[in-house]
Order: structure tokens, then C-alpha cells, then sequence
């Protein structure tokens, strides 16, 4: 920051990544409120104290070793070339791109007066990894062991959302050179990924006692209190404006960058420096998310649990386009993933018995694969870099890695890691715990101390 | 010693890292993951614990009711 220019564009763009961490904050605030709201009264503090205990878990597993891997993996490896170097292995190392500062033993991992940027770009990636973890910690309440929903959250929130943004959601990543692939906002990366992994948990989980009658029928379990459940989804809305912000580079000349000679271009990019606006994209968000509560209004017939979801829902769908979509198009890409993911949620629960609680597969994974291949055809033909060698967008290229979020690095993880935590009796608490609440212990010392208080009050 | 001790000096000298006990962050790393590790294993013992303790006393899907508090 030699100049008063430069010192601006730093301190602005510092600002900017923490002020979205300060926002994304919301989502996780939104998710606590949302589960509790969720779940039946004897088990309220075990499912705060699951989805809160995974901040800590995901944060320092993020230091350790999920930036590192998010730098690491860019071509594969040995599936793409650098354009940074030309190596197609580990990055490790030698300027911007490499993943040198991620090493958690670099000064650079830090405080540290010569850059003001790693930092707040860190922990916007962590709030990203932690709505992962979230994401799966909705639907496998009432019934899940914290420990072994801590294990899971780390594999998500830290290990394969960091290998699936290395690969299609980073400037560098060998699923935008050799696919086309294009997620700016993350339909595939954060959401059909959690959605494809909480579907695997589920899967080897099983439902809840009384999900389903003898006959198979599925019975509704809540929410218990729609209040907590409305003031959540509001601000997990709230969040994902910061989520939003936190996709872009704010300011950014892309005139050197592309190498177009003499030529000054400052826009705000994406996460693939390719231009947008925020102007643009605040009304692809709001749009997206009207499409979406418009849809889920009708498909539910003015379900308010179904309604709330499918605005999520919508911006799940239009996300990966939303840096390029008409407002209007956001908005019917939106309906049409919410009306997919509402079918598909029913269907998959009366088919294979699974008991998503809060609808986490369907909201989460199957919107956001519909987002993903529907980007692939409105897109198609549009550049997934400005930089030179780089796939166009393409339908085939979509299809290929909404499979791979969903299923290769989501439901394949899930299903694995479940089975063996299960293998070792270490998934799921035990039946008598589970008929009697997980907060029975609580509430039976909290009603002692009440009768005893009233015993010396009289 | 502190890494800092003068700030014209260190500013002066294009010094950028600034935090204490600087070369010494393998230590902290060893020890974050030890706690980081001790942490899992110790939780999840508990938790078995908790609920062997709670499935041992045979309460049904509603005794809950029975310890709702009106604090």
C-alpha cells in the first residue's frame, strides 16, 4: 500500500469480506433458531448445542487443514494444468493461486501488516463451511449422537465442500477449465453437496420412532414452535445477502488481468474474476427469492413451513446463474426448482423411507441440481473464465458436476463415513434415549430445582 | 521477547509479522491439535455415558411432560 489508491482498494476490500462475515453470521443464528423450532421439546438443547458446537469444530479443522485443501487441490490433481504454473499435482506453493499462506505454520496465517486480505477471505470461506455443516445438521435431529454429528460436520464443513470448491469454485479450478462449469453463488458447491451428504447420513441414519406408520405412511413430526422457525428462515435470508456479497471480489481491474493492453476495467467478479454487479445480483436474489415463495406457496397450498423453505429454496436454484440471469429469469428458474424440489421430497420419503426433518435434501440438494443443469442451458455457450483454454458453459458440463457435487463428493462421503460411525455403534443414540428425549436429564434437574425453590419460597 | 518493540522501528524496517513468539507456531499447532483431538474422544465417552445412564432409567415417549418447569 504504497499509494493512497491502493491503500483504499485494500482497506475497502478488507472491510468489505468483513462486514459479509458479519452477515453470514445471520445464517448460523437463523439455523439454531430454525432446528430448535424444528425439534420436539424434550430434545431443544441437544439440537442448539449440535448445530452451535459445530462452530468450533469446523473453525479449527478449517485452520488446519480445510483452506490448505481448498488451495491445494485446484487441478484435481492430475486432472487439470494450472494457469498459474502449469503443474498439474498439489499446488504448494510459488505465488498467487498456490496455497503456500494456507499452511496454518505461515506467518501469513496471521496477523500480519503486509496483507490485509487472507484473513477476512479465510473466514468468509469458514462461514460458508460452517452453513455446510448446517446445512446436514437440520435433518438428522431428534436422533443423531453430537459426536458423531461433529465428525461429519468436520468431513463436510471442512474437507469435501473445500475439495469441491477447489475444484468448480475457484479461478484456477480444472471443473471450470476442462467442464464449463459456472456455480457463482454456489448451487452445487455449498448446497447440492450438504443436500447430496445429508441424504447419505440419512440413508444408513433411519428415520425417527413414528416417522412412519406400520403400513409405511409417513407422518408429520412439527414444527413445534413455527415462530422460531420463521424468525430463523428470515435470517438465514438475511445471511445469504452477506453469502452473496462474499461470492464477489468487490472491485477489480480486469484489464491487466485478462491482459487486454492499456485497457483499465474496474467491475466487481465473481469467484471466477469474470464481471458482474452487485446492483445486478441484489435484484437476482430478491427476485429469486419471490419466484421461490411464490411457487412454494402454491405447491403447499399455503403451507408455511413449505413456503418459508421454498424462497430458500429459489435463490438455492437461480444462484449459479444469478451473475448473469435477467431478474426474470431468476425468478422462473426459481419457481421451477422449488416445484421440483417439493415433489422430489415427498417422493424420496414415501419411496425410500427417509426422514429428512427439515426438508435439508430436497431444499439444499435437489435445488440446487436443478440450478446447476438449468444454468448449463440458459448459459450455454457464455465463457467460464476471461482467461485463455477455458470450456465454455455447456449442459453436459453442468450435468457432469451437479453428479459430482450430489453424488461424488456428497452422498458418497455421507454414506461411507455413516456406515462406519454406525459399524461402530457411535451414529445414532440408543432407543430408550431417543423415546425419552435427549433432554430428559435436563428438564429433570431443572423441575428439581423448581420444586425445591418452591418448597423454601413457601 | 517481544516481537515488537518499537513500532517506528519495525515499521521502518518493513517488518510485517508482529505477532509473539514468532518461528514458534508448530508448538501452538501441536498443542491446538492434541486439545483438538482429546476434545473428540473425551466428549464422545461422555456422551455414552449420559446416555447409558438416561436409557437405564426405562422413561417413556411423554415423561418428559411430567419435568416441564414453569420457572
Amino acid at each position: 500500500m504504497d499509494n493512497e489508491l491502493s491503500a483504499l482498494v485494500t482497506i475497502f476490500t478488507e472491510f468489505y469480506y468483513w462486514m459479509t462475515v458479519v452477515l453470514m453470521f445471520l445464517i448460523h443464528v437463523g439455523f439454531c433458531m430454525y432446528e430448535v423450532g424444528v425439534s420436539r421439546h424434550k430434545n431443544h438443547l441437544h439440537t442448539l448445542m449440535k448445530n452451535t458446537m459445530l462452530i468450533p469444530l469446523v473453525t479449527v479443522t478449517w485452520f488446519f487443514f480445510g483452506w490448505w485443501i481448498y488451495w491445494a487441490f485446484v487441478n484435481g490433481p492430475f486432472i487439470g494444468t494450472s494457469i498459474m504454473d502449469g503443474n498439474s499435482g498439489l499446488q504448494l506453493g510459488g505465488g498467487f493461486g498456490a496455497n503456500e499462506f494456507a499452511d496454518p505454520l505461515d506467518p501469513l496465517m496471521g496477523i500480519n501488516l503486509g496483507d490485509h486480505i487472507s484473513g477476512v477471505f479465510w473466514a468468509a470461506f469458514l462461514l460458508f463451511s460452517w452453513t455446510a455443516a448446517s446445512i446436514v445438521s437440520g435433518a438428522v435431529i431428534e436422533r443423531i449422537r453430537i459426536s458423531a454429528f461433529g465428525i461429519l460436520a468436520i468431513a463436510i464443513g471442512s474437507v469435501f465442500w473445500s475439495i469441491d470448491a477447489s475444484w468448480g469454485w475457484h479461478f484456477d479450478g480444472w471443473m471450470v477449465k476442462i467442464l464449463g462449469y459456472h456455480d457463482a453463488y454456489a448451487s452445487g458447491v455449498i448446497h447440492a453437496v450438504c443436500g447430496g451428504f445429508a441424504l447419505g447420513v440419512l440413508a444408513v441414519l433411519g428415520p425417527r420412532i413414528g416417522k412412519f406408520a406400520s403400513d409405511g405412511t409417513p407422518r408429520n413430526i412439527g414444527p413445534r414452535n413455527p415462530w422460531l422457525v420463521t424468525l430463523g428462515l428470515f435470517l438465514i435470508y438475511t445471511g445469504f445477502w452477506g453469502f452473496y456479497a462474499a461470492c464477489n471480489i468487490p472491485i477489480y481491474d480486469l484489464g491487466p488481468e485478462y491482459g487486454m493492453e492499456g485497457v483499465t476495467y474496474f467491475t466487481a467478479t465473481n469467484i471466477y474474476v469474470t464481471p458482474t454487479t452487485l446492483s445486478g445480483i441484489t435484484m437476482n436474489f430478491l427476485m429469486s427469492l419471490s419466484g421461490g415463495l411464490l411457487a412454494g406457496y402454491l405447491i403447499s397450498k399455503g403451507d408455511p413451513f413449505w413456503t418459508y423453505s421454498s424462497g430458500l429454496a429459489g435463490i438455492i436454484t437461480s444462484s449459479a446463474g444469478n451473475d448473469l440471469y435477467h431478474p426474470l429469469q431468476a425468478m422462473i428458474i426459481a419457481a421451477i426448482g422449488v416445484y421440483v424440489a417439493y415433489k422430489m421430497h415427498f417422493w424420496v420419503e414415501r419411496r425410500f423411507k427417509i426422514d429428512d426433518a427439515v426438508g435439508a435434501v430436497a431444499v439444499h440438494g435437489y435445488a440446487g441440481v436443478v440450478g446447476l443443469v438449468i444454468c448449463g442451458f440458459v448459459l450455454w455457450g457464455y465463457p467460464s473464465s476471461g482467461y485463455e483454454g477455458y470450456a465454455a458453459i455447456n449442459p453436459i458440463g453442468m450435468i457432469i458436476g451437479a453428479i459430482i457435487m450430489f453424488g461424488v463428493l456428497g452422498f458418497l462421503p455421507g454414506w461411507i463415513i455413516a456406515k462406519i460411525l454406525h459399524s461402530m455403534g457411535k451414529l445414532r443414540i440408543p432407543h430408550e434415549v431417543e423415546l425419552a428425549g435427549m433432554d430428559f436429564n435436563y428438564m429433570e434437574a431443572s423441575k428439581a430445582d423448581e420444586t425445591a425453590l418452591a418448597a423454601d419460597e413457601k | 521477547m517481544a516481537t515488537v518493540t518499537s513500532w517506528t522501528e519495525t515499521l521502518t524496517a518493513g517488518e510485517t509479522v508482529i505477532y509473539p513468539f514468532v518461528g514458534t507456531e508448530w508448538l501452538w499447532l501441536l498443542i491446538a491439535v492434541v486439545f483438538w483431538l482429546v476434545w473428540h474422544f473425551k466428549t464422545s465417552a461422555g456422551e455414552t455415558e449420559e446416555h447409558n445412564e438416561l436409557a437405564s432409567k426405562g422413561k417413556g415417549p411423554s415423561d418428559y411432560k411430567n419435568n416441564i418447569a414453569d420457572w
